[in-house]
């Protein structure tokens, strides 16, 4: 698998598309805090969106699982596009070590636009505005929360791109976020509290809501007055088991996906 | 007699009804180049993905170099295994170099041959040139390329030259023996042009709507195949009745032609012609066509 890992990375250090997705991973940050301060001069200083480096530190994360379904799903869709996944069979690897270098390399990827972003942002907000408290511990959790919540989604998008073999599995991966997010509506519905927290705490794009605001309670922004609980505890940890809930079910996640989608990949004949 | 491939009643369906091989049973004998002759359709391609690992058989089995399919081992023989199957799998936005260099790392070697291969396949002089602009020939010459990196045994080819110009078919097919005559290499090729593929194979496989008909040696072929000899004469009406007085089957072709079918004496056949005032203009011996038998194994060419 040494082997692959290194034919995979120096295909993706000339992959146009993983380049093009990591300057727009930084471009927006950057652009969007130096608006802030043009605006911010031009008009009300005391408008601000944000003030400080902190505020601005989880900009990008909501945003990254557009860029890792582009950069990650066309990386493996191009293999599948040019039929050079046949090679690696050919040349005796199993299917199950293909795939899972297709998910060390997507989860990379991901790791480096997480990083890229948060460091753009820090550094750029700091430059532009001032520091503010970066090094919290509930801006740290959230940082390490974020990875494996992100990798469960690197996850369904590497299933999603070896199913159906083609950028649209890269696309629909995306847009199966936004598919599940409709299932908060069933949520509200729910009278079991047990099983609606569950499931708000299961679905990946609350898991991303609830980073982004670096607040667990936004996960019941459908259920509860959404403007009330943000107010109440803003930036918190949660406790006891719920402080470890994301990361648990975000591995969960990852684990039944990837095993589902090598148990397909190893079924299915290859083009 | 040691086989690089053997496969064992192996049959392949997609989905429930399509049958696409039926109980194959072939040996690819070590050091051969075994020429796997069939129409479209027929199962050529399906068995050359089963064998190369891309495809799953549905029942039976297959052994290379004598491990099972299934064994653990399979992976180290097929790390000596290449295979260029239907189109050329390239990575089309880079180079050719730099596509041999992915497929070095690939194989975890050190490209020190690189130049030399891409010599050989006649590739040397194509720069920063991305393979999606070469020619098909081009491509394919650079498939080949890729399945020569770590040093095969065993060669699997499905229509490699399909595509190609004439000089382009004349070039796969020199490089092709040269690698079965310096490399030792075994060579499993499929193609369309029988008439090519009669100039390279030692061993013939023929299969027709998934079941492989008949296996045989490029010797024993030539002894199924019937000799017939071309005569040309200034008139076949002369022709005919020393034929017939001979007890020599024939057809005549036209006013000046004919064809004989049966094992003649040159000399006494043309002292009877003399006789009769009938002049020889051209004689000749021509084998039947590797073609024209696969068309009368399958059953006439309505099938082919």
């Amino acid at each position: 698998m040494r082997n692959l890992l290194n034919e995979s990375f120096s295909r993706l250090r000339k992959n146009t598309t993983f380049k093009v997705c990591l300057i727009i991973v930084i471009a927006i940050p950057l652009l969007l805090i130096s608006l802030e301060k043009i605006l911010l001069r031009a008009f009300d200083e005391n408008a601000a969106g944000f003030n400080a480096a902190d505020e601005c530190l989880f900009m990008m994360t909501g945003m990254l699982p557009l860029f890792i379904a582009i950069a990650a799903g066309f990386f493996i869709a191009s293999d599948f596009r040019q039929n050079t996944v046949r090679n690696k069979i050919i040349c005796g690897y199993s299917r199950t070590s293909i795939y899972m270098t297709n998910w060390i390399t997507s989860v990379c990827i991901t790791l480096i636009f997480h990083i890229v972003s948060t460091i753009v942002s820090m550094v750029i907000g700091s430059v532009l505005f001032e520091p503010g408290d970066i090094f919290t511990k509930e801006n740290i959790y959230y940082s390490l929360v974020c990875i494996p919540v992100l990798i469960s989604f690197t996850s369904i998008t590497v299933a999603m791109s070896m199913a159906l073999r083609n950028a649209a599995g890269a696309i629909f991966s995306y847009f199966i976020h936004e598919i599940l997010g409709l299932f908060n509506i069933v949520i509200i519905l729910l009278d079991n509290d047990a099983l609606k927290k569950f499931l708000c705490y299961f679905l990946p794009a609350n898991q991303l809501n609830m980073i982004v605001s670096r607040n667990y309670l936004a996960a019941d922004l459908s259920m509860d007055e959404p403007e009330e609980i943000m107010s109440i505890a803003k930036y918190a940890i949660p406790e006891g088991f719920d402080a470890a809930a994301l990361p648990i079910y975000a591995v969960i996640l990852t684990v039944v996906v990837t095993t589902l989608g090598i148990w397909h990949f190893n079924k299915k004949d290859v083009k | 007699m040691s086989y690089v491939l053997q496969t064992n009643n192996l049959t392949k369906r997609y989905g429930k009804k399509n049958l696409v091989l039926d109980s194959v049973s072939m040996n690819v004998p070590k050091g051969s180049i075994y020429g796997f002759v069939g129409k479209n359709g027929a199962g050529k391609t399906t068995l050359m993905r089963v064998v190369s690992g891309l495809n799953n058989p549905t029942n039976g089995g297959y052994s290379l170099n004598g491990v099972d399919y299934k064994d653990n081992r399979i992976s180290k023989i097929r790390k000596k295994i290449g295979a260029v199957v239907e189109t050329p799998s390239i990575y089309l936005n880079l180079n050719a170099r730099d596509n041999l260099l992915l497929q070095y790392k690939l194989h975890g070697m050190e490209p020190t041959g690189l130049d030399d291969l891409l010599k050989l396949v006649g590739l040397p002089d194509t720069g920063k040139k991305k393979t999606k602009d070469f020619s098909l020939g081009m491509r394919q010459r650079l498939s080949i390329a890729f399945s020569l990196i770590s040093n095969p045994d065993f060669l699997i080819l499905d229509e490699p030259i399909n595509g190609l110009d004439p000089e382009g078919i004349m070039e796969v097919r020199d490089l092709l023996i040269k690698l079965h005559n310096e490399r030792e290499i075994t060579i499993l090729i499929s193609s369309h042009i029988l008439d090519e593929l009669s100039k390279l194979a030692t061993h013939y496989g023929f299969i027709n709507k998934g079941t492989l008909i008949k296996e045989m040696s490029s010797e024993e072929l030539e002894r199924n195949c019937s000799k017939k000899i071309s005569i040309t004469v200034d008139s076949t009406r002369k022709l005919a009745p020393v034929l017939d007085q001979m007890g020599l089957i024939y057809t005549v072709l036209s006013e000046t032609t004919a064809e004989i079918y049966s094992h003649i004496e040159v000399t006494p056949l043309v002292l009877a012609l003399a006789d009769k005032d009938c002049q020889v203009i051209t004689m000749s011996e021509d084998n039947e066509s590797l073609e024209s038998y696969f068309i009368k194994l399958i059953g006439g060419a309505h099938n082919a």
